[in-house]
C-alpha cells in the first residue's frame, strides 16, 4: 500500500478515526493491527519476517535485561550480553542477506571464479526482496544495542515493542526510529490533538506536493534519459542527472515528510530524516543532512564501534570507507549502489586530507569564511560532486554511468535545442508545473534555511499564518497542482526497494 | 466536540478544489471523456429502457463482435450488444440488463475473439468514466473475480480502485481531462452516439481502414480461464431460463492466421460442450479466414469486411432471418456505409438489392467493362436513359441502375449549363458535375428515405482498359 495510493486513501482516516474513538487501553492494540494489516496489504506471507524480526530482537532485550538483574559476576553478564546481542545480529543480519543479496553473493561468486578460470554454476533462490525490510531490521537492531549499551530499558510489553517495529508510517521507508524516541513515545498512546491533527495533515500535503508535482515528473524525463544513455548527449544527460537528484530528494523526502505527517495526526513525533542536504557546504556536512536516520544509525552502530576517528587517521579512514560501503550494499544488491557508497568513502577521504590545505589557502588569501559567495561556491562544488555520485546509484549498470559521465561533456547543440528538450518525455505543461514546483520548494529551502531551525514544514506553518484569503489560495493552487499531476503518478516510492 | 468539527470544516474546505474536481467529473463526463466512451453511455442506456420495439435478436461479445455484426444489412429486428474490450464477464451483465427491461429476445448471438476468454479491457479500471455496470454488478464481479483468484481483474488495491472510480476520485478522471482540453469532445461524443444509434449498436469508428502485416499470427491453443468460462456458462444459462436459442458464432480473422490442428480442435471441444450439454445452443464457425482487406487490424472487421460477414451470416442463418425487407432505419444505416465507402467493388455490395436508384454516368466509354465487372457480380440492372426520357440530357450517356424488383423513384435531369441538376419533390434540386476525365460517375439516391446517398466517381484507364480500386 503505496502512500500516494487510493489504498491509503481509505486507509488512514478510517485507521485515525478509530484510533481515536477506541479508548486510550486498546489504542495501540489497534495501531498494531493496522501496522500488520498495513504490510500485509503487499505480501500476506512476508509478515512472517517481520514477526520474527520483533521476536528475535524482542527477546534479546529481555534476556540481556535478565542477565543485567540477575546478580551475576559482571565478565558473566558482559559475556551473555555479547552472546545475545551476536545472536540477534547474526539472526535478523542473516534474514536481511538471504533475502536482499542471496543471488547477489552468489553471482559475484560465480563471477569472481569465472576470473580465475573456474567454472562454477551457483544456485539461484526464488527469493522476492520483502518490502522495508532493510528499515525495519535496523531499526529492530538498534533497539538491540541500545539495551546492550544499557541506554534504555528492554520493553517488556511485547505489543508495545512489536507495533515500535512496525509502526506503519514509516515501517517500509523509515525514517529509522530510535527506540529512545519511537518506543518511549508509544508508552503513552497519543490524544486528539487539534494542532497536531492539523499540522500533520498539512504536512502530509507538502509530503504529496513533493512526489507527485516535483519527483513523478522528475522520474519522467530520468527514465526516458537513463534507459537509453546512449542515445543522448551533452545537456540532455545533464539535466537527466541534476533532476535526479531533485528526483531522489523529494521522493526520498516525500515519504519521510508523509511519515512524519502522519504520526503527528495520530500524536507521536518521529525524527527528521533530511535537513536541506543540497544546501551542504561539504561532503560530511551532506551526509549530517541526508537521510539522517540511517546515516546516525551507521555512525553509532558501526563508525563509532569500529573505532570512529579514535584509533589513528589511517583506521579513521578505514572506518570512513567500511561505513559508506555498508551504506552503499545498504540501499541494495548492486555494484552500482556500492559504487556510490564507495565514491562518497572517497570523497570525505580526500576532502579530510585537503581541509588543512585548504584553511590555509583560506588564512593566506584572507578570505572571510563566512563571505557568502564562498558559501554559495562550497555548496555548488559539493551538489556537484554529489551529484556526479547520483550519476552511478542512478545508472542500470557502472558502464552505464560513465557512459552518462563521459557523454555529459559534449556540447550541445543550440539549432536542435528546442526539440530535442521535449523529446526528453516532458511536455510544456508538465515541464512548467515541474518548474513551479521546484521554485516553491527552493522557496521553502531558502525560508528553513534562514528562518527558524526546529521548524521542519517551516513553509507551511508561514502559510498557515496568513490571513483568509491567501491561506486557501496557496492551499487550493497546491491540491490543484497535487490533483493535476495524478495523472502521471502512481510510481512506487524510490525507496521501497531498499 | 467542537475542535472536531473544526477541523472537518477545515479539511473540507483546504480539500474544495478535488471536491469540486469530483462533482465536475460526475456531472460534466461528457465535456471530458473520449469519444468510445459515446458507445458504452448508449449500450446502458439501451439495456436500461424499455423499448416500444421488439427486438428479436440480440448480439453479445467484444470488439471483435461489434465490428462484424451489421444490424441494418442482418435483420431490423437484431441490436448489436456488443461492447468494445469486453469479456464474457461483462458481456453477461449486459444481458442481464436488458432482460430485466425488455421482453426476452427469441435468439442471442454470442461472438467472442479467444482474448477475451482470458482478459478483458472493458472494466471500470479500464474505461472508468463510464460507469457501465452499478455498484452491485460491480461488487459481485469483484466477490467472482476472488473466488477464481483471476488475475487479470485483480491487482493489489482493487476495492479501493474501485470505489475511487466509483465515487469519480479525481486520479481516476484527470488523465481523460487533460487530454480533452482543447479538444470539443461533447461534440464528439454526440456524433459517436448518433452513429451508434444509427448503426443499431455498432460502433464504425474502425470505417474502412484496411490490415497491412507481413508477419503471421499463429494460433496454436484456446486458453479459457475459469472465470470467464463461469461467465459465458452464466449468460448460455441465462438464456436458456428465458428461452431464448443461442448461436455461438466465431468471428473468421484475417489470412495472416495459422492455426494449428489443435487449436482447431480446442475450439470445436469448448464450444461443443455448451451445444451438447443446454437445449436451443447451435455452434458455428464456417467461415474461419477472410481475405486481410476486409480487417482493420488482427482481429476487428472493417466495414467491407463486416457487410461480408453479415451478408454470409443472414444466408447462413436464413431460416431465423426470413424477412427480406430493408427497413428506413437500416437503409440510413447502409447510407452511412456506402458514404464511407471508397472501393468501387464494396460500394456495389453496399448498394446490392437494396432500394437505391443509382444513375451512372459513362464518361470514358466504359459501361460494358463497368457493367461487367461491378453491376452483373451484385445482380444490378441497368436501363439507359434514353429508354426512359430520351430527352435528359446527355440522355446517350446516362444510366440508371437499379436491383431486380425495385422501381426507380421519379426525377428529371435538366442541364444548367455546367453540371446536371437532378430534381425530385422530396429531393429538391441536386447539382451533379460530371467529371471530365474517363470515368463512370454514380448519382445514388435512397428510395426509401429519398435522400441523395452521395457521388461516387470511379477512373477509367483507357490504355488498360480498367477501372480503378478506388473511388474519388
Amino acid at each position: 500500500m503505496l502512500f500516494n495510493s487510493t489504498e491509503f486513501l481509505l486507509f488512514f482516516p478510517i485507521a485515525v478515526l478509530l484510533y481515536f474513538v477506541f479508548p486510550k487501553k486498546i489504542r495501540n492494540y489497534w495501531l498494531l493491527i493496522c501496522s500488520y494489516f498495513y504490510y500485509m496489504c503487499w505480501n500476506p506471507k512476508y509478515i512472517v519476517l517481520l514477526v520474527a524480526s520483533t521476536v528475535v530482537t524482542y527477546l534479546s532485550g529481555l534476556v540481556m535485561e535478565w542477565a543485567k538483574n540477575s546478580g551475576k559476576a559482571e565478565a558473566q553478564i558482559v559475556k551473555i550480553k555479547n552472546w545475545t546481542v551476536a545472536a540477534s545480529f547474526v539472526l535478523n543480519i542473516g534474514l536481511l542477506f538471504y533475502f536482499k543479496y542471496i543471488n547477489f553473493a552468489m553471482d559475484t561468486i560465480t563471477r569472481i571464479m569465472a576470473k580465475f578460470g573456474i567454472a562454477v554454476t551457483a544456485p539461484v533462490f526464488d527469493v522476492v526482496l520483502p518490502v522495508g525490510i532493510s528499515f525495519y531490521i535496523f531499526q529492530a537492531l538498534s533497539y538491540t544495542m541500545d539495551v546492550y549499551r544499557d541506554e534504555i530499558y528492554a520493553e517488556k510489553n511485547f505489543f508495545r515493542y512489536a507495533l515500535f517495529v512496525s509502526f506503519f508510517p514509516q515501517l517500509v521507508a523509515g525514517p529509522i526510529e530510535r527506540s529512545k524516541n519511537l518506543l518511549k513515545q508509544l508508552a503513552t498512546p497519543g490524544e486528539f490533538n487539534y494542532d497536531n491533527v492539523r499540522s500533520g495533515l498539512l504536512t502530509m500535503m507538502w509530503g504529496y506536493f513533493l512526489k507527485m508535482v516535483i519527483a513523478d515528473r522528475c522520474a519522467i524525463l530520468v527514465d526516458t534519459v537513463y534507459n537509453n544513455v546512449s542515445g543522448y548527449f551533452g545537456y540532455q544527460l545533464v539535466l537527466a542527472s541534476v533532476l535526479f537528484a531533485l528526483q531522489i530528494y523529494c521522493d526520498f523526502m516525500s515519504y519521510s515528510t508523509i511519515a512524519i505527517g502522519a504520526a503527528r495526526v495520530l500524536g507521536y513525533d518521529l525524527m527528521e530524516n533530511f535537513h536541506l542536504p543540497y544546501f551542504a557546504t561539504s561532503i560530511k556536512d551532506f551526509w549530517r543532512r541526508w537521510h539522517i536516520s540511517l546515516s546516525s544509525w551507521l555512525r553509532d552502530y558501526l563508525y563509532i564501534p569500529l573505532g570512529g576517528n579514535r584509533k589513528g587517521r589511517i583506521r579513521k579512514y578505514f572506518n570512513i570507507m567500511v561505513t559508506f560501503f555498508v551504506s552503499g550494499l545498504w540501499h541494495g544488491a548492486a555494484f552500482t549502489y556500492i559504487f556510490w557508497g564507495v565514491l562518497h568513502g572517497i570523497y570525505q577521504i580526500i576532502e579530510d586530507v585537503l581541509k588543512p590545505f585548504t584553511d590555509k589557502l583560506l588564512e593566506k588569501t584572507k578570505i572571510n569564511p563566512d563571505n557568502k559567495l564562498l558559501y554559495v561556491c562550497k555548496i555548488v562544488v559539493t551538489f556537484i560532486f554529489v551529484d556526479i555520485a547520483w550519476v552511478f546509484f542512478r545508472a542500470n549498470s557502472i558502464g552505464d554511468a560513465f557512459t552518462v559521465l563521459k557523454n555529459s561533456l559534449y556540447t550541445a547543440n543550440l539549432a536542435t535545442i528546442k526539440v530535442d528538450l521535449w523529446a526528453l518525455g516532458l511536455d510544456m505543461r508538465n515541464m512548467g508545473m515541474l518548474m513551479v514546483g521546484t521554485l516553491v520548494l527552493f522557496i521553502s529551502s531558502v525560508m528553513r534555511a534562514n528562518g527558524d531551525q526546529s521548524n521542519k514544514t517551516l513553509l507551511v506553518e508561514w502559510i498557515s499564518r496568513r490571513n483568509f484569503i491567501i491561506r486557501y489560495a496557496l492551499y487550493w493552487s497546491c491540491m490543484l497542482m497535487i490533483i493535476f499531476s495524478m495523472d502521471i503518478t502512481g510510481q512506487e516510492f524510490i525507496y521501497f526497494q531498499f | 466536540m467542537k475542535k472536531i468539527v473544526k477541523l472537518l470544516l477545515k479539511c473540507i474546505l483546504v480539500s474544495a478544489p478535488m471536491w469540486g474536481m469530483m462533482i465536475f467529473f460526475w456531472q460534466a463526463r461528457e465535456y471530458y471523456s473520449n469519444e468510445d466512451f459515446g458507445y458504452t453511455w448508449w449500450n446502458q442506456e439501451f439495456t436500461q429502457t424499455t423499448h416500444q420495439k421488439y427486438y428479436k435478436y440480440v448480439v453479445l461479445g467484444d470488439s471483435s463482435c461489434n465490428a462484424a455484426y451489421m444490424p441494418e444489412v442482418i435483420s431490423d429486428s437484431m441490436v448489436n450488444l456488443s461492447i468494445g474490450g469486453s469479456s464474457t464477464v461483462e458481456e453477461y451483465y449486459v444481458l442481464e440488463d436488458y432482460l430485466a427491461n425488455n421482453e426476452a429476445p427469441t435468439d442471442v448471438f454470442l461472438s467472442y475473439h479467444d482474448s477475451h476468454f482470458k482478459y478483458t479491457e472493458a472494466y471500470w479500471d479500464k474505461i472508468v468514466p463510464s460507469h457501465r455496470f452499478n455498484m452491485l454488478q460491480n461488487l459481485e464481479i469483484l466477490y467472482n473475480v476472488a473466488k477464481y483468484r483471476d488475475d487479470s481483474f485483480s491487482r493489489e488495491g482493487m476495492l479501493a480502485e474501485y470505489l475511487a472510480a466509483e465515487f469519480y476520485f479525481p486520479s481516476k478522471y484527470i488523465t481523460a481531462f487533460n487530454n480533452s482540453l482543447g479538444e470539443n469532445r461533447f461534440a464528439k461524443l454526440e456524433m459517436a452516439y448518433d452513429k451508434i444509434e444509427l448503426h443499431g449498436g455498432r460502433y464504425t469508428t474502425l470505417g474502412k481502414m484496411e490490415f497491412e502485416t507481413v508477419q503471421d499470427r499463429v494460433y496454436s491453443e484456446m486458453p479459457v480461464k475459469p472465470l470467464y468460462n463461469y461467465y459465458f456458462t452464466k449468460t448460455i444459462e441465462l438464456c436458456v431460463e428465458n428461452n431464448i436459442a443461442v448461436h455461438i458464432v466465431k468471428p473468421p480473422l484475417p489470412d495472416n492466421t495459422e492455426m494449428t490442428a489443435e487449436y482447431v480442435e480446442q475450439v470445436f471441444y469448448y464450444y461443443k460442450y455448451f451445444v451438447d450439454s443446454y437445449p436451443n445452443v447451435t455452434f458455428s464457425w464456417n467461415t474461419k479466414i477472410m481475405d486481410r482487406k476486409l480487417f482493420a487490424d488482427e482481429i476487428h472487421m472493417n466495414n467491407d469486411g463486416a457487410l461480408a460477414f453479415s451478408t454470409t451470416l443472414k444466408n447462413e442463418f436464413k431460416d431465423i432471418f426470413p424477412e427480406t425487407r430493408y427497413t428506413a432505419d437500416m437503409m440510413l444505416a447502409v447510407d452511412d456505409s456506402i458514404q464511407q465507402e471508397n472501393i468501387a467493388g464494396y460500394l456495389m455490395h453496399f448498394i446490392g438489392d437494396r432500394d437505391y436508384t443509382v444513375l451512372m454516368y459513362d464518361g470514358g466509354n466504359c459501361v460494358r467493362q463497368f457493367r461487367k465487372q461491378f453491376t452483373a457480380p451484385v445482380g444490378l440492372r441497368s436501363y439507359s436513359m434514353k429508354e426512359i426520357d430520351e430527352n435528359a440530357p446527355n440522355a446517350d450517356n446516362l444510366y440508371v441502375l437499379l436491383a431486380p424488383d425495385n422501381e426507380a423513384i421519379d426525377f428529371t435531369i435538366e442541364d444548367d449549363g455546367t453540371s446536371l441538376v437532378v430534381k425530385n419533390d422530396k429531393l429538391g434540386d441536386n447539382r451533379w458535375a460530371l467529371p471530365n476525365t474517363s470515368c463512370i460517375s454514380l448519382f445514388i439516391i435512397d428510395n426509401v428515405n429519398e435522400q441523395l446517398v452521395g457521388i461516387k466517381n470511379i477512373q477509367y484507364n483507357t490504355t488498360d482498359k480498367t477501372f480503378e480500386n478506388y473511388v474519388f
